[in-house]
Order: structure tokens, then C-alpha cells, then sequence
């Protein structure tokens, strides 16, 4: 629950800042919607995609760890 | 005692992620916008968008199904995603992941409904938006965008101050934005 709050104060903090950064009028909209393609990112071919599995996988959490951590809390 | 500790851990990163959600939606003031996980039938749908478009080499290689798997296997409770929805219809979908330390958050990869889609040209800060406040609780350094579709689109992102890193062939590889505080 500390967690929580802490993260919505977290949140509350920083609300302004993320409206003029990305709700900012003077922005145009985004090129996709010119584009006969709405992907906007992502891997295109099967080695890219493959690098992205890869990557997820090293950047997986270590389970383990992560709860072991929250019993010691 | 192990498995209930990593039922919360599962928990306290589903209220991140809804946290985010909810911040996105109040961010974005668009009358019956949604932010929300994504289910099973959002990508079964989306599988199905790649199919709306007449230019074949425009198909991607990545199928949403696939990736709904792997996103929601054990190791990626932390993950990030996001399914986007105006008045119900779904909009867009985006997965990324946290680096172990979650100072780096990746973005691997969106997708906006191609065809009758109120969002066209205006998913990106809605969903970025989104992106920032779950990397901000997670306490990130780096938001990564990995592999921009061309390169009008990483010109794009330059707005958000996202900075391209190029890669061997020449090419955009990701693109990288690094969090200030506040």
C-alpha cells in the first residue's frame, strides 16, 4: 500500500510535465496516418524479432529475487 | 508462502500499470478513451489488421498472438502494455519491457487500428504519455523505442525528445529518451 501511494504521488508530481511534453498543440500529428501502415514500431524482419525475444529474455525478471525481496520487506 | 509473495508481486505491478493507464487517460482528455491490458481477443483482432492493408510488403513479421504469449509469461509480470480504446472500439496496442535493474524501459512494439480509428495520428502521445508514467513508478532512467518502422517516424519521436541512435547499416536502430527529474 506504500508502494501505491508513493507511486501516485510519484504520478501527481510529474502530470503537468508530461502534459506540455506530450500533449503540446504545437506538435503535429504523428506521419502513420499518411502511411499505408498503422505499426509505428516493431520489429520488421524475423531477426529483428528474434534480437527482441533475446532481449526480453535477458531483461526477464529474475522472479527468484523479486519475491524474495518482498518477504523481506 | 513463495507463491504468495509472488501473487503480490504480480499484484503491485498490475496497480503500476493501471496507475499509468489512469494518468494517461486523464493526460489525454478524449471523451470515451480507454486504457486497459491486453486481452487474447485484442490480439487475435489486431493479428487480423495486417490483413487490411493492400501493400504486402508492408506486413509486418510479428504476430500480436505470439507476443501475448511471451508477454504474458511468468518472467514478465513487470512488463508494460497497453490496449487503447475509444467508446470501446479497440485503437491500438503497445508491449515494451523494463531491463532487469528497470532503469532502461523498452518499447518493442505498436500498432494502431488501420481503418475507422478516431485516434489515426494522435496514438503516440497517449500512449507515450503512458510509457513515461510507468517508467517514472518503476523509477527508470531510459525510455527506449526499438526499431522505428521508417524513418519518418523516428523523425517523429524527435518532438518527445527522443534521440535516434544509428546503427550499423545507417539505419535508425532505437531511439533513446533519457528521464529528468520531476
Amino acid at each position: 500500500m506504500a508502494d501505491y501511494d508513493e507511486d501516485k504521488a510519484t504520478l501527481q508530481r510529474i502530470k503537468a510535465a508530461l502534459r506540455r511534453k506530450y500533449f503540446d498543440p504545437a506538435i503535429p500529428p504523428e506521419p502513420d496516418c499518411t502511411l499505408p501502415d498503422g505499426r509505428l514500431f516493431g520489429p520488421k524482419t524475423r531477426e529483428e524479432y528474434e534480437q527482441m525475444l533475446k532481449e526480453m529474455d535477458e531483461a526477464a525478471v529474475n522472479v527468484e529475487n523479486e519475491t524474495r525481496d518482498g518477504e523481506n520487506e | 508462502m513463495q507463491q504468495q509473495s509472488f501473487a503480490s508481486a504480480i499484484a503491485s505491478y498490475q496497480k503500476k500499470r493501471t496507475l499509468a493507464w489512469a494518468l494517461g487517460v486523464e493526460l489525454a482528455n478524449t471523451p470515451h478513451l480507454a486504457l486497459g491490458p491486453i486481452r487474447f481477443q485484442d490480439a487475435a483482432l489486431a493479428d487480423t489488421w495486417s490483413q487490411q492493408w493492400t501493400d504486402q510488403s508492408k506486413r509486418p513479421t510479428w504476430q500480436w498472438t505470439e507476443m501475448f504469449a511471451r508477454y504474458n509469461q511468468k518472467s514478465a509480470f513487470c512488463r508494460f502494455e497497453v490496449a487503447v480504446r475509444v467508446a470501446g472500439r479497440l485503437c491500438a496496442l503497445a508491449y515494451g519491457m523494463p531491463s532487469n535493474s528497470k532503469l532502461i524501459l523498452r518499447i518493442h512494439a505498436l500498432e494502431r487500428a488501420p481503418q475507422m480509428n478516431p485516434l489515426a495520428g494522435h496514438v503516440l502521445p497517449v500512449i507515450l504519455a503512458t510509457v513515461d508514467a510507468y517508467a517514472r513508478i518503476l523509477g527508470s532512467r531510459e525510455i527506449w523505442i526499438c526499431n522505428p518502422m521508417n524513418p519518418r517516424i523516428a523523425k517523429h519521436y524527435e518532438n518527445y525528445d527522443f534521440t535516434p541512435v544509428i546503427g550499423p547499416g545507417g539505419a535508425t536502430s532505437h531511439l533513446i529518451m533519457r528521464l529528468s527529474d520531476g
